[in-house]
């Protein structure tokens, strides 16, 4: 079309609609309105009184008399903007009817406040069976022609409007779970459940679009089929954007299943937590009632006690545990607290005996070092039937060593624990300083 | 999560030695369980080795003289002991970590709907440190040191307060009412407190107050006494047993 042509024809737009289309919601509405009373009846014209009396009782259907002027001034208006004409007639009686911009209007606005309503599994079942249809009659233009306008068209639009109505949708079911799940009664908790529920269902329709089974495959196998069998690029470049958004079209619809579950899942498990709402707010004030309590008093729950067994170690802090420590009197006191109490002050008839035998094998071979629980062991091996009796020899041979020659100087290794009588022990090895 | 099912034995072939046919698996739960820790869903395989025969584990803990308790509070499961003989001592949480406990228990209870599973240490401290009386929790967070001076809500007492928490939910994480990740020890602000199941214990106390409510004035020191009071056990006189058999 020429350039010339166009800005001819827009100019003529522009007069015979000086003022634009300044229709008003009431007006729209009776377009509608007169729109369906066209289908029903199939008759076109409607005569001056019937259409009054069709517009005041579309004023009552609709609930809108007290913003309605008189049924006369209404047909001025619809008349002025082009909705509807004079009919010609006959008859002397006056017969309007709806033009055809009037006609068209309706439809298409009622058309798209209804985009929700196909099921998106119509939409793609429509699309596959219309292409199959196309392919059938193997005409490239005839296919190109489908795409342009039908596909990238109407379905287009309308998969959009769809995924879109859904999308507000969700938001929408979530944002009143959230709001009436920290409200206060029963029956707003019930009112979320059911928007979760709501959310279920548009759950069940992007599953159904997308899974196997779905138009989906199919029409994205039988586009593939098109883009292999015709070779005109713009024929193919209208398949690639085909393909193209029917991927883009699966990635949105998982992510918003994904979005889904985890907010259904979320709901879930906090009514398993806390059971119903007003539950839930009688037990958080009582928490806190309870959080003010342990302000006061000294509130300490009880638990399992720890159930370690004690053990005798001979623990140096870390620097010290590096280098040996010659035992010296003070080092000998702190070695000692570890042996229990009641352990000190038993007095075996052996003690004499045990601390010869160390002494004697001591200054006999005194650069040979020595583990300590082993050598306590095998100093015992005649009277090992005791367990305790090794801990007491621990006590004997710790108070005896300051006096042994040569000096005695610990060592702590680094091997596992030993056992020693009834506990565990660090292990010790007893070693004579190097002169 | 680990607990794929190759690595869990699932003995289960009800000869009486049930509890002995996976060593390794009775020896992980006897000794979480003696450490005072719960077992969680969140333990696979320990917990569903108690679940499946959960019979057999109670006998056995019996004998050791202990309780073995299952809770089902908030409709997720878990198993901890109690003492049931005076052998066995019972010990008590600090009483930071007791109500840290609670505090977190109503954090998690109030969430509402999108409530989270976690929360981050710093904001649950900053939250505490904003929502109660500096005066009030010092005898609860720092109670040796907290007299006089130390009473004052100064720069350091409150960073003093902040490593406290932090000790506290460490005891926490201990008994598993709470886990904390990354890991224990990492940077304060990394840190994350997760829910746990055995946390509902702290919800133990208001949940039988509810029950037993007939007004706004519910005597929850009562309430906790006669809860928590269940966990100690008289001193067991030696030879009651042996002069049972004897006769």
């Amino acid at each position: 079309m020429q350039q010339q042509d166009i800005l001819f024809k827009l100019s003529s737009l522009a007069n015979r609609f000086p003022r634009g289309l300044e229709l008003s919601k009431q007006d729209l509405l009776f377009v509608g309105w007169l729109y369906f009373r066209e289908l029903a009846t199939e008759a076109a014209r409607i005569s001056d009184r019937e259409l009054r009396q069709q517009l005041s009782h579309a004023a009552v259907q609709l609930g809108m008399e007290d913003d309605v002027s008189q049924p006369a001034q209404v047909i001025d208006r619809l008349v002025r903007f082009r909705m509807v004409r004079t009919s010609v007639t006959d008859s002397r009686t006056q017969e309007y009817c709806l033009t055809r911009l009037g006609r068209s209007l309706a439809r298409d606005l009622l058309e798209d406040a209804d985009f929700g309503s196909e099921d998106l599994c119509t939409l793609l079942n429509q699309a596959h069976s219309s292409l199959r249809q196309e392919m059938g009659q193997g005409d490239p233009a005839e296919l190109a022609k489908w795409l342009t306008h039908f596909f990238h068209g109407t379905i287009r639009e309308k998969i959009e409007y769809k995924l879109l109505s859904i999308e507000e949708g969700l938001l929408d079911q979530e944002q009143t779970a959230k709001r009436l799940g920290s409200g206060q009664d029963e029956q707003a908790f019930e009112e979320a459940l059911a928007a979760v529920r709501k959310g279920r269902e548009y759950l069940d329709e992007l599953l159904d679009a997308v899974q196997d089974g779905s138009a989906y495959m199919p029409l994205m196998a039988a586009l593939s089929e098109c883009h292999d069998r015709f070779s005109q690029p713009e024929l193919r470049t209208a398949i690639g954007r085909a393909l193209d958004f029917l991927e883009g079209m699966r990635h949105r619809i998982e992510r918003m299943l994904a979005n889904l579950i985890r907010f259904v899942r979320q709901c879930v498990s906090y009514q398993s937590f806390v059971g119903s709402l007003s539950r839930r707010d009688a037990l958080g004030r009582l928490q806190l009632d309870l959080l003010r309590l342990a302000l006061r008093e000294p509130l300490t729950m009880p638990v399992l006690g720890q159930n370690r067994p004690c053990a005798i170690s001979l623990e140096f802090s870390a620097s010290q545990s590096q280098s040996p420590v010659t035992l010296d009197p003070a080092a000998l006191a702190a070695l000692s607290a570890f042996v229990p109490d009641p352990v000190r002050n038993i007095q075996a008839p052996w003690r004499g005996e045990l601390l010869g035998e160390a002494r004697r094998q001591w200054s006999s071979t005194p650069f040979s070092p020595r583990p300590l629980a082993a050598w306590i062991r095998s100093l015992l091996a005649p009277d090992a039937a005791d367990p305790d009796a090794e801990i007491l020899a621990l006590w004997y041979i710790l108070n005896d060593m300051p006096a042994w020659k040569p000096t005695v100087l610990v060592r702590a290794a680094h091997t596992p624990w030993e056992v020693l009588g009834p506990t565990l022990m660090q292990p010790v090895i007893l070693d004579t300083p190097h002169v | 999560m680990s607990d794929v099912p190759i690595q869990d034995p699932m003995p289960d072939d009800g000869d009486g030695n049930v509890l002995f046919a996976s060593p390794t698996l009775s020896r992980r739960i006897i000794h979480h369980l003696q450490r005072g820790e719960h077992i969680d869903p969140f333990m696979g395989p320990e917990f569903r080795f108690l679940d499946r025969n959960q019979s057999d584990w109670e006998d056995f803990f019996a004998f050791l003289g202990y309780r073995l308790c299952r809770s089902d509070l908030g409709g997720e499961s878990f198993f901890y002991l109690k003492p049931n003989s005076g052998l066995v001592k019972a010990e008590r949480l600090s009483r930071g970590a007791t109500f840290l406990g609670i505090f977190l228990a109503w954090h998690f209870v109030t969430e509402g709907v999108d409530g989270q599973e976690s929360v981050p240490a710093a904001d649950l401290a900053g939250r505490i440190l904003s929502n109660f009386d500096f005066n009030m929790l010092v005898p609860v967070f720092l109670p040796v040191r907290g007299r006089g001076r130390q009473r004052a809500e100064t720069e350091q007492n409150r960073d003093r307060m902040i490593d406290a928490i932090r000790t506290f939910l460490n005891e926490l994480a201990r008994y598993r009412f709470v886990e904390l990740r990354p890991s224990v020890r990492a940077e304060w602000r990394d840190l994350q407190v997760y829910r746990l199941p055995a946390l509902q214990r702290f919800l133990e106390i208001s949940r039988n107050a509810l029950l037993h409510q007939g007004s706004e004035a519910t005597d929850l020191l009562g309430v906790v006494k006669t809860l928590w009071a269940g966990f100690e056990t008289e001193p067991e006189s030696d030879d009651s047993d042996d002069a049972v058999e004897d006769e």
